[in-house]
Formats: C-alpha cells, sequence, structure tokens
C-alpha cells in the first residue's frame, strides 16, 4: 500500500460536528456510526459517488436538502460544492478529519 | 322572497302521528315529593315551604289554581323584576325612530371581514447555497409555489399577523385558549410506542411553556425577562373524536415503516402512518421513528389533512423513549410554535442579517443557536445582549429554551383570532351555543329540525355536499309536539333534541352518531308541564343542562351529567322568578352557565352558574334593565364575553354586553342599534370579537348588521337587507369562521336557505333557496306579552309531573 492509498478517503462520511476541534472537522463513516440526536444537520462527503450533501431546516423544520460536487484537487486536496478548497489530515477505518486548505 | 316558491308539502307528512295528549301522558302518574329538585332556600326569588303536589290534570282541564311547575308558594324577598326602561347609549345615535321601516339598507354583503391572515412564508431561502438544490423542496415552499389558494391564504395569514404586530388590531380572545389535542402515535418497534405516561409529560411541558409557568423559566437572562410572555394558550388530550364518540385522544398504529421523513407520509394511513382529525378542532401530533430530525409542523392555511406536527419519538415528552438532550419536551413547544404561526427566530436566512422573524421585540440574529450557547451570543451587532438563544423558536438543547416574547404571542394570538379561529372555541372547545332548531355539530354540517303542519318534527341535514333526503324532502322523526325543536351538539356526530308534547311535558331524543334513540319517531318522557319552548345548552362533552319555564313562569332546570339526569329523569330544579319568553342560557366555559330572562316589567334578568353554586343565588336574579319586547338572545364570542341582544318598545334593537369584568353600556343601560324589529332578533358569533345579527323587519324582509371587532357594520343604527318576505324568526348558525347559514319560512310555509361563504351571500344577496316542505313552527314563542295574573302565587300546589310515570312515546 503506498502512502497515496493510505490517506485516501472512499465511501460515505458524515459530519461527526461534537468532535470538531478548531479548525478540524471530524466525519465518521455513514451508517456504521451512531450520531447523537441533533437539530443541526449533518452534512456528508461521499468519495465514491463525487457529492457532498448537505441540509439546512426550512421554515417549518422540514429538510432542504442541496447536492455539490465533490472535486478532487490532488495531494489529498478537494474542492466542495460551495468553492472552499479542504485537505484531508487523517484517513482511517472510522474516522476522517479535514481541515481549510 | 326571490328564488323558486312552491307552496306544495313536498315531503311533508301530513298529520299520521299518534297525537300525544295531556291525558296519554299523565296516565299512572302519582304525586311525587315536591321536594325533589326544589330548593327551598333561595334568598332573593321564590321560598319553596309548603309544598303540596297534585297530578296534572290533561291539559285541556286547567285547573284555576294552577299557576307554576311544582312547588310554588309565598314568594320571597322580591329583589327581581321591579321597573325599568329602556336606556339608549349616548354614543349610539338615534337615526332610527320608532316605525320607520329599517334604515341603511345597502344590500350589499361589505363589511363581513375574513379573519384570516398572512403570508409569512418565514423569509427568504435558508442557508448559503453550497450547490444546486435537490428534488426535495420542503413542502411550505413546494405548496407557497405550487398551489395559489396556499400562497394566497398565507398572504392573508401575515398581513392579519401584521395588523397585531403594528397595534392596529389586538387579541379578540379574553383568558386562555384550550386546544384538544390528539396524539397519532405510529410505531415500528416496540420500544417506539410511546406509553399514554410520556404523551401525559408532553402535554405537561406544553401547559407549562404556553403559560410561562416553566420552572426553568428562571433561566431567562434579565435582559430579556421583561420580554417573556405568557401565550395564554393550554391543550389538552380530546375527549370526543370526530365521530363523537369518547376518545383518550390519542390513537396507536404500528406501522412497517421504519423511519419516516419530513414528506408527510406519517399524515395517512395510506402512507403508513395515520388520517389527521380536522384541523379545525384539533391539533394533530404525529409521534414516529422520523429520520434525521427531531421535528416538523405545518404553517396554518395548509391543507386540513396534513395540519399539525411531527415530533421524533425520542424527542417527545420527558420519560420513556425521551433522550437527552432533547428530553424536556421543547421539540413539541417548538413546533406548535410553527402550528401558531411563528418563525425562527433567526430569520431564516441562513446565517445571514437580513432575514427576520417577524416579531420585534426579537433581536436580530445571524443564524440558529445548537446546544448551550454562553450568555451573551453576538451576531449582527446585537450587543450587549446579542442573540435570545434561550427562545423556544432557536435550536438550542431542550434545557436551554425558556421563553416566547410578547411579540411572538401577539402573532400566535393573531393566528388563533384569524386562521384558527375555531380551535379551541367549536365543538372540542369551549363555547357551544344555545339550542335552537338548526344545528352544526361540526364543520360543513347542518341539521333542520321543524314541525310539519301534523306537528311532527321533520329533518333534513347537510352532509357537506348535498342536502338529504334530499334538497326539499324530509325526514319524519314523529311526535306531536307544541314547542319548536330545540338541538344541541355537546361532539361531533352527536345531537340531542328537545320538544314540548300536548301534555306539555319535556320530551327528548338523541343522535348517537349511528342511530336516533329511543328510536327514529319515539321520544323519552322528561315530565313536567312547560310553557313555551325549552333551551338547552352543553357546556361540556357528554353534559347537557335544560330549562323550561313552569306554568308559574319561573325558571327550571335539569342536567344530564354524562350518565343520569338531574335531579331527576322527570324532576325539574326550581330557579325561582316569573319569566316571560323563552329563557336564553349560554355556556362561555366549562361548567359556566348564564342565563338570561325577561321579568313581568319586560326588564332583562341575569343568574348565572360558576362552577360552584348560582349567582345571585338559586332562585335570584341580577337586573339588567331596560323594557324589552322580545326574548333576549346572547351569544359568547370567547371565555368571559356575553353579547345581549333585545327589542325595545320602540321596535328597535338593543345591545349589552360583559367584557369580563363589567356590563358595558352600564348595568342596566342599553346600546341602540336603530331598527323595527318584528320578532325576536337572532345573533351568532363565528369567531372572537364578531357578531352578526338578523332581524325581521316591518316589511317581513330580513335584515342583518354585524359587528366586526371594531365597529357596527353598515352603521350603529343600520342594516343590510337580504330580502325576502319572512314569516318566521331568522335561524342562523355558523359551522366556521366567516361562514353563516340564515333559515327562514316563507309566506308558503316552505323553508328556505341563504348563505355567507366568506365572500358573497348564496344564492344572492336577496335570494334564498328553496327547501320545500310546509313548516307549521320554526319559531319561538312571540314576543314576551306582560303577564296577567298576579306575580305572587300562593297556592302551593304543582303541576309538575315527576317520577315514574309511564313514558308515553311519540310515535307514529
Amino acid at each position: 500500500m503506498t502512502d497515496q492509498e493510505a490517506t485516501t478517503p472512499g465511501g460515505s462520511w458524515t459530519h461527526s460536528f461534537e468532535e470538531d476541534t478548531g479548525s478540524e472537522q471530524v466525519f465518521r463513516r455513514t451508517g456504521a456510526y451512531a450520531f447523537p440526536a441533533s437539530r443541526r444537520q449533518r452534512d456528508t462527503l461521499d468519495f465514491a459517488t463525487g457529492q457532498i450533501t448537505s441540509a439546512v431546516p426550512g421554515p417549518d423544520d422540514r429538510l432542504q436538502r442541496s447536492t455539490g460536487t465533490l472535486t478532487p484537487l490532488g495531494s489529498q486536496r478537494y474542492r466542495l460544492g460551495d468553492g472552499r478548497a479542504v485537505e484531508v489530515v487523517e484517513v482511517g477505518s472510522d474516522v476522517l478529519r479535514i481541515k481549510p486548505a | 322572497m326571490k328564488s323558486k316558491k312552491t307552496p306544495a308539502a313536498a315531503g311533508m307528512g301530513d298529520g299520521d302521528a299518534a297525537k300525544v295528549d295531556g291525558k296519554a301522558g299523565m296516565d299512572g302518574i302519582d304525586g311525587i315529593d315536591g321536594a325533589e329538585g326544589v330548593d327551598g332556600g333561595g334568598n332573593g326569588g321564590f321560598s319553596q315551604d309548603s309544598l303540596q303536589i297534585a297530578a296534572q290534570p290533561g291539559t285541556d282541564e286547567i285547573d284555576p289554581n294552577d299557576r307554576g311547575m311544582p312547588g310554588i308558594s309565598a314568594r320571597g324577598q322580591q329583589q327581581d323584576m321591579p321597573e325599568g326602561s329602556m336606556i339608549a347609549r349616548k354614543s349610539a345615535r338615534a337615526l332610527e325612530m320608532p316605525g320607520g321601516g329599517m334604515g341603511d339598507a345597502n344590500g350589499g354583503g361589505s363589511g363581513i371581514g375574513g379573519g384570516a391572515g398572512g403570508r409569512g412564508d418565514g423569509g427568504p431561502e435558508g442557508g448559503t447555497p453550497r450547490a444546486r438544490s435537490c428534488g426535495t423542496m420542503a413542502v411550505h415552499r413546494r405548496l407557497l409555489s405550487t398551489n395559489p389558494e396556499y400562497a394566497r391564504a398565507r398572504d392573508r395569514i401575515e398581513d392579519h399577523a401584521r395588523q397585531y404586530a403594528a397595534g392596529q388590531a389586538a387579541s379578540q380572545r379574553t383568558g386562555v385558549t384550550r386546544i384538544p389535542v390528539v396524539v397519532h402515535v405510529v410505531w415500528n418497534t416496540t420500544a417506539q410506542n410511546v406509553s399514554d405516561a410520556q404523551i401525559n409529560s408532553q402535554i405537561d411541558v406544553l401547559n407549562r411553556d404556553f403559560r410561562r409557568t416553566n420552572p426553568d423559566f428562571s433561566n431567562t437572562p434579565a435582559a430579556f425577562l421583561s420580554l417573556a410572555t405568557d401565550a395564554r394558550v393550554e391543550f389538552a388530550l380530546a375527549t370526543i373524536n370526530p365521530s363523537g364518540a369518547a376518545t383518550n385522544g390519542i390513537e396507536r398504529r404500528q406501522t412497517s415503516v421504519t423511519s419516516f421523513s419530513d414528506n408527510d407520509a406519517v399524515k395517512s394511513a395510506a402512507g403508513g402512518g395515520i388520517d389527521a382529525w380536522p384541523a379545525t378542532t384539533y391539533l394533530n401530533i404525529w409521534v414516529c421513528p422520523l429520520a434525521g430530525l427531531l421535528g416538523y409542523a405545518q404553517f396554518p392555511g395548509g391543507p386540513a389533512a396534513t395540519d399539525g406536527v411531527v415530533i421524533e419519538q425520542s424527542a417527545f415528552g420527558t420519560n420513556g423513549t425521551a433522550a437527552s438532550p432533547f428530553n424536556l419536551g421543547r421539540t413539541a413547544t417548538h413546533e406548535i410554535g410553527h402550528w401558531l404561526n411563528l418563525n425562527h427566530i433567526w430569520g431564516d436566512d441562513g446565517t445571514g442579517c437580513s432575514g427576520t422573524d417577524n416579531v420585534a421585540d426579537t433581536p436580530n440574529q445571524g443564524g440558529p443557536n445548537y446546544h448551550a450557547p454562553g450568555f451573551p451570543h453576538l451576531s449582527c451587532s446585537n450587543g450587549p445582549n446579542g442573540d435570545m438563544f434561550m427562545n423556544y423558536m432557536d435550536y438550542v438543547d431542550d434545557r436551554v429554551m425558556v421563553m416566547f416574547t410578547a411579540g411572538q404571542v401577539a402573532r400566535m394570538q393573531a393566528c388563533l383570532d384569524g386562521v384558527r379561529s375555531s380551535i379551541g372555541t367549536a365543538a372540542a372547545g369551549a363555547i357551544r351555543p344555545s339550542s335552537q332548531p338548526i344545528a352544526a355539530w361540526g364543520p360543513n354540517r347542518l341539521d333542520a329540525f321543524v314541525l310539519g303542519t301534523d306537528r311532527a318534527v321533520y329533518h333534513k341535514w347537510w352532509n357537506g355536499s348535498a342536502w338529504g333526503p334530499s334538497v326539499t324532502g324530509y325526514e319524519n322523526m314523529g311526535g306531536t309536539c307544541t314547542s319548536a325543536p330545540q338541538a344541541v351538539a355537546w361532539g361531533p356526530n352527536r345531537l340531542d333534541l328537545f320538544v314540548t308534547g300536548t301534555d306539555s311535558a319535556l320530551y327528548h331524543k338523541w343522535w348517537n352518531g349511528s342511530a336516533w334513540g329511543p328510536s327514529i319517531t319515539g321520544y323519552e318522557n322528561m315530565g313536567g308541564v312547560c310553557v313555551g319552548d325549552p333551551r338547552i345548552v352543553s357546556w361540556g362533552p357528554n353534559r347537557l343542562d335544560v330549562f323550561v319555564l313552569g306554568t308559574n313562569r319561573a325558571l327550571f332546570h335539569k342536567w344530564w351529567n354524562g350518565s343520569a339526569w338531574g335531579p331527576s329523569l322527570t324532576g325539574y330544579e326550581n330557579m325561582g322568578g316569573v319569566c316571560i319568553g323563552q329563557p336564553e342560557i349560554v355556556a362561555w366555559g366549562p361548567n359556566r352557565l348564564d342565563v338570561f330572562v325577561i321579568g313581568t316589567d319586560r326588564a332583562l334578568y341575569h343568574k348565572w352558574w360558576n362552577g360552584n353554586a348560582w349567582g345571585p343565588s338559586l332562585t335570584g336574579y341580577e337586573k339588567l334593565g331596560g323594557t324589552c319586547t322580545s326574548a333576549p338572545r346572547v351569544v359568547a364570542w370567547g371565555p368571559n364575553r356575553l353579547d345581549v341582544f333585545v327589542t325595545g318598545t320602540d321596535g328597535a334593537l338593543y345591545h349589552k354586553w360583559w367584557d369580563g369584568n363589567k356590563w358595558g353600556p352600564s348595568v342596566t343601560g342599553f346600546e341602540r342599534l336603530g331598527g323595527v324589529c318584528i320578532g325576536e332578533p337572532e345573533v351568532v358569533a363565528w369567531g372572537p370579537n364578531r357578531l352578526d345579527v338578523f332581524v325581521i323587519g316591518t316589511d317581513s324582509a330580513l335584515y342583518h348588521k354585524w359587528w366586526d371587532g371594531h365597529a357596527w357594520g353598515p352603521s350603529v343604527t343600520g342594516f343590510e337587507s337580504l330580502g325576502g318576505t319572512c314569516t318566521s324568526q331568522p335561524r342562523v348558525v355558523a359551522w366556521g369562521a366567516n361562514r353563516l347559514d340564515v333559515f327562514v319560512t316563507g309566506t308558503d310555509s316552505a323553508l328556505y336557505h341563504k348563505w355567507w361563504n366568506g365572500r358573497s351571500w348564496g344564492p344572492s344577496v336577496t335570494g334564498y333557496e328553496f327547501m320545500g316542505g310546509t313548516i307549521s313552527v320554526l319559531r319561538d314563542e312571540p314576543a314576551p306579552a306582560p303577564a296577567p295574573e298576579p306575580a305572587i302565587e300562593e297556592t302551593a300546589q304543582t303541576y309538575m309531573q315527576r317520577g315514574s310515570a309511564p313514558l308515553p312515546e311519540m310515535t307514529q
């Protein structure tokens, strides 16, 4: 396994914002982690499909979902749908950490 | 009378009912202890000292000593019924002179305002656009963009709310609004089938949060303390379901759906959930496994089938499956805030500072706050106090939310006065109309009862789409009656009908949702020898209070407490007085009764039941002045509010009111409303601070005036002409907000109908829908005349039939 392979995230990851530290955002495997209930909605990064899915509460609390493209920029950097660039800091079997590039 | 006129008695029988005469009704009656139901301790009316009972002769054999219902003896202290005269309010200009006809008929339907209100779409699209939006557009926005009627309804709702926010309108509901709640529990796993205790814990939270009695209220920062306000709303699990049956207000269903989303599937049986109950009467709460969110709501003005709130089962109530940090019931408080038209406190513009919650006393705020911020938390230059993150309409954890502001309460009350004006006031709520020949037990439902030429009761009904049994046909319900039928509904799909028979006894029948009791043409004998029409009111589910006048013209009372008649099936409680005309009864809240009668001096008199005792005493009355030529007509458009209408000796309409603290314009004064009225006025209130008054003019046409919350229309003393040549007093019901249905008889004795649909009169301003029949009785007794006999009756003799008399069935 190369370093590149070791740090390339795969599959779907959901934001575990309760674990964020400083500028680093923490993600956990979608469907494999018991996220606590929250009024705040969680973004999902799907590296398999290249999509980022977000949801914000509407005026009546129904979810207003949106999707964007997760564009690889090389060197573990990606551009999110809103134009922000992020860098993968750590990829483990059950945790993904990113920070602004 | 416009429209078709057919004098034929379409569908009406010709007197084939076996008549019930007085003798038949009296066979086998023994003397019964007259003390039953008669209180001798009245301190202002009649005493009940030496009581003798005699069997009632037939109605054609009137005993010369017959002056009354059970047990009349010496009259007590006569603090009731002295002289009085009608006093016109100074501010009411006497534009209409007696005999001058009905004035100011403008013929239009204008002025019947809408009480609905406004837009309130919650501000601009939330969130910073990250990318293209996916197909799951919020239902609220989809409805706004695809359903023009919903968009218009939201505009009206928001316009209405703005009037309250601007101080141009004020809350019209005095006191507390109590909202009936149905909880639909939709569960997949056994654990999700939340217990009754968990449901009750949620109701308890709502009743604390919306009354500002939540124990954590003390956590409100001092800077915001003065803004925290009691919303004056309470919640109670429904006790009557839409079919009229008793309920605990909880429905349960196991579903194969493992978790629901915000697509409303849980709100229908077809979607794996449970159908909504009528939104005009109930707050629907669905509790279910909900994926990805704790709850969602539907703003007022949307489809009734999906009206209500949905709560994730683990964020519901305070025990059972409720899980921290959402285990204090605040998700429901927040969602019901939306249901009452509150917006998110940050203005639904993502994290920007340009959005608004349409409430002036909440600080401008960036985005939602989560978890438990420290105070102050600043955004949008809102220092020094920062965000009002402890408001129920933010997104913080349950333990942090503690308050609504005064501005938010005004917005919720505007919603209750407008688009949700029927909630908490209708059949399942507090205020119920007193009996009359026309009843509406639910939205878009009418039941009309009339007497045919054979004096049998005939019935027709509107089921929301058609008249039954046909437009001009009637259902024969038997009997031979001497009073106008009096119908009352204590719940949906429930009717109780009262008449007097030829023996002057009171008779009763009922519709239980599926059949008439005791049979379609049979009646339950309730004893008594009644003068004039009975009057019935229900102050709560399965509760009836019946008032009649005895032959001595005293007022008598009996009641159904849900399981038995009091004081007995055929016994009555003597309430004293010497009354003329029909008594009027109003219940503005549970266990509250207000009784109005006209005395022999033609003054208006009042007594009341406050839940514990009769005031001013069991047999005493409060004098309210006037010289009245009609029986009083009284409505309550809100708790602790009464509006009384009578006609004076000049034929004009007069009005007085109880505002919760005092009588207006004074204890014995009246506001003059003009006109020259024939017969008795009819009054209905379809919403808070709304009155519609109907009278017959000297030309026999129907006339209308209204109070819109601010002024009388078309003017203080003017009336709108609604045409027709009427031979009965008008009968009017409102089955919903801004809806009126008017019934009169024409010169051909047929029944005629017209309606106000919120925008216009149907079939036209002066036209009527022909409903067939040959009606002998639709109206009450004629206007009261002075009693010819002495008011004080010395003979202690009763003619009230009591006890175990055989019950003559008024069958055909």
